[in-house]
């Protein structure tokens, strides 16, 4: 069945991006190489709508702060001595100077460099220094900092949003959450204190392209057998058949869906039958499976190497987080309208034997090394070829479109290899870009 | 110490290693034992307090096989270079900017002999997007300084310099390599080779050659 799929979910009649975003499947150039739509991106989608922050266990202590990017705005968050998160614009409300200069560390204030205004870690302004020269009746309060009006936390992975109007977290995340529930559970990963996980960085990549490139690739179950021909016919001449992911057709069981609110999903794990059998093998392998198995038995030890590897899903929360399961997600972060940063990091359970994360973390640096590069160099040769060739407007994002399925809950399902999946997301830009948010600070 | 970049026996280390056998036969040598050592090596390097304690002679040596491995690499020949390798070495690039214990830190490279056979394999294919057209290379090793330690094997630092073109860009990388070379059968043999750029812990672009 043929489903309209590119018709804006909810934007007025005539909104102003409609002629880029076709509902016949067909996207335009300047949605990839345009610096005023990268400019309107940065404020309407990731200052639109909920964009992901950091991992709760990134800071786990009371003070803790981490320093992150949402859209290309140097945002703090902070942890309260109460727990509570909290995400403030790393800019001081005085004369502009960011507040904190450090990546990552523990503090429970915040003193301005330039004139040292001081401010608590939740944000609020406790002093100005040579205070007479503002008088009695300075309002402090009214300096606080520039807070975010939404922080929520969905067991861990931790969510800001610029847009007081913007719906909860939960309705946001929709059908995508019991994907993101799937992998939280399979993993052990639930999170109730932050001290049951540790996170850590992992490989940190960039490229000379488009954001959204990268979004779009990641739930691109198309270029899998051509764009990593090299890594199929080493895997075949170093490790033998079945390693992952070498046997992509057409006529395939895995499938690709549409979650609504741009979020989407590669799902291979019809035919991922074994994550530590199918991985490649990283260094350290016998030895650690050798004496996880002599800890704890070899039928413990085969659930627990499940745990390392891929997952089987290719889940995208947007705009900004891809989620692998096993512990490994990414953060896609624009620089400029032909630059981007995709920052990886582990998940380390506290709760599994130390030779499970061993893995995870020789796991992580497996497919960047010998697959990854791949991906990131041919998006930067569409982005070049974008951004010089303007006699052909348009790109195709067709394929599929005869022969997907809706769901009763609005989950658009198809073959592995279609772009049912990105379309959506483009349906859900042309939604955020049309409208005009509100986006304000407390 | 005469330097014997290639060795005769060349293939035997691979033979013992597997790459010449069946697909997916080979075995990693990487465990605990070798992870210790080489998390003591690093923290050695790190906190050395004494000068350089070879002699001219030595040194000289020293930096003669350095300087042959960077020519390996600039010249792409892969299989020349890993024999410059111990049976059971480790390639480390750290992606921390302070690393610590390997095992518990993501790289941005950390190989032994079978994934960096996988990665050496990839470039052979000659499909490899990544590497169409191969990267060109200069490399300058400079600041060289060795120590032999008490359990007899050398410590290297050297700083290096990599100007690497590509599609119309030279990008450069610019860091320190601390090697650990033992002495035997009349050649040095690097054991552990790591190599900590000034900019490690940020995102790194296309590294799919060999740093």
């Amino acid at each position: 069945m043929q489903v309209p799929l590119n018709r804006p979910e909810s934007s007025p009649k005539h909104g102003k991006y409609d002629h880029l975003v076709r509902p016949d499947g067909m996207i335009h150039r300047l949605l990839f190489t345009d610096p005023e739509i990268f400019r309107e991106e940065m404020n309407k989608i990731f200052g639109g709508t909920w964009v992901f922050l950091l991992h709760e266990a990134e800071i786990p202590n009371p003070h803790d702060f981490k320093v992150v990017t949402v859209g290309l705005r140097s945002t703090v968050v902070t942890r309260a001595p109460d727990g509570k998160i909290t995400a403030f614009l790393n800019r001081c409300t005085h004369r502009g100077s960011p507040v904190c200069l450090q990546e990552q560390g523990n503090a429970p204030r915040f003193t301005c460099p330039y004139h040292a205004w001081t401010f608590s870690c939740t944000g609020e302004m406790l002093s100005a220094s040579f205070p007479d020269g503002y008088g009695p009746s300075f309002d402090r309060a009214a300096h606080n900092l520039g807070r975010f009006p939404k922080v929520e936390s969905y067991r861990g992975f931790v969510f800001g949003c610029l847009n007081p109007d913007e719906v909860p977290l939960i309705d946001w995340m929709g059908p995508a959450r019991e994907i993101l529930d799937w992998s939280i559970d399979k993993d052990g990963l639930a999170c109730e204190r932050p001290d049951e996980v540790r996170v850590i960085k992992g490989t940190q990549m960039m490229y000379r392209g488009n954001w959204k490139h990268q979004n779009d690739n990641n739930t691109d179950g198309y270029h899998t057998p051509f764009l990593h021909k090299a890594t199929n016919i080493m895997n075949q001449r170093r490790h033998g058949s079945g390693k992952w992911l070498s046997h992509v057709k057409d006529n395939t069981s895995m499938i690709c869906q549409y979650l609504g609110n741009g979020h989407k999903l590669g799902d291979h794990r019809a035919e991922l039958r074994s994550s530590w059998e199918q991985a490649r093998p990283v260094p350290g392998r016998e030895s650690e499976a050798a004496t996880l198995r002599k800890a704890v038995g070899e039928e413990a030890a085969k659930d627990y190497l499940e745990l390392t590897g891929r997952a089987g899903i290719n889940l995208i929360l947007y705009p900004n987080l891809f989620i692998m399961g096993n512990g490994a997600f990414a953060v896609f972060e624009p620089v400029s309208v032909n630059e981007t940063k995709v920052r990886y990091y582990t998940i380390l359970p506290a709760h599994v034997p130390e030779q499970v994360n061993r893995l995870r973390v020789r796991s992580e640096e497996d497919f960047n090394n010998v697959g990854s590069r791949d991906d990131s160099d041919i998006m930067e040769r569409v982005q070049h070829a974008l951004e010089t060739i303007p006699e052909m407007e348009w790109l195709d994002l067709t394929r599929g479109m005869n022969r997907q399925t809706v769901s009763p809950n609005g989950v658009i399902t198809s073959n592995k290899t279609d772009d049912t999946a990105i379309r959506g997301a483009y349906s859900h830009w042309l939604t955020l870009m049309n409208r005009e948010p509100r986006t304000a600070v407390r | 110490m005469p330097i014997v970049p290639i060795a005769e026996k060349a293939r035997d280390s691979m033979a013992v290693h597997g790459s010449a056998g069946a697909p997916g036969e080979e075995i990693s040598y990487v465990d605990d034992g070798l992870y210790d050592s080489l998390h003591a090596f690093l923290r050695r390097a790190r906190t050395r307090s004494e000068g350089p304690n070879l002699d001219d002679q030595e040194l000289r040596n020293v930096e003669k096989f350095i300087y042959f491995e960077a020519a390996l690499l600039d010249d792409r020949r892969y299989r020349d270079w890993l024999e410059l390798f111990s049976d059971a070495f480790v390639y480390w690039l750290p992606s921390t900017r302070d690393p610590q214990d390997p095992r518990h830190e993501v790289a941005i490279n950390f190989d032994d002999r079978r994934r960096l056979l996988d990665r050496i394999t990839l470039m052979e294919t000659g499909v490899q997007v990544a590497q169409l057209p191969a990267s060109r290379t200069a490399r300058a090793v400079t600041n060289v300084m060795a120590w032999r330690d008490d359990d007899g094997f050398v410590g290297v630092r050297s700083n290096i310099l990599i100007s690497e073109y590509r599609l119309g860009r030279i990008t450069t990388y610019a860091g320190r390599q601390d090697h650990r070379l033992e002495f035997r059968d009349g050649r040095f043999r690097t054991q552990f080779k790591i190599i900590s750029l000034i900019n490690s812990e940020e995102p790194q672009g296309n590294t799919t050659f060999i740093l």
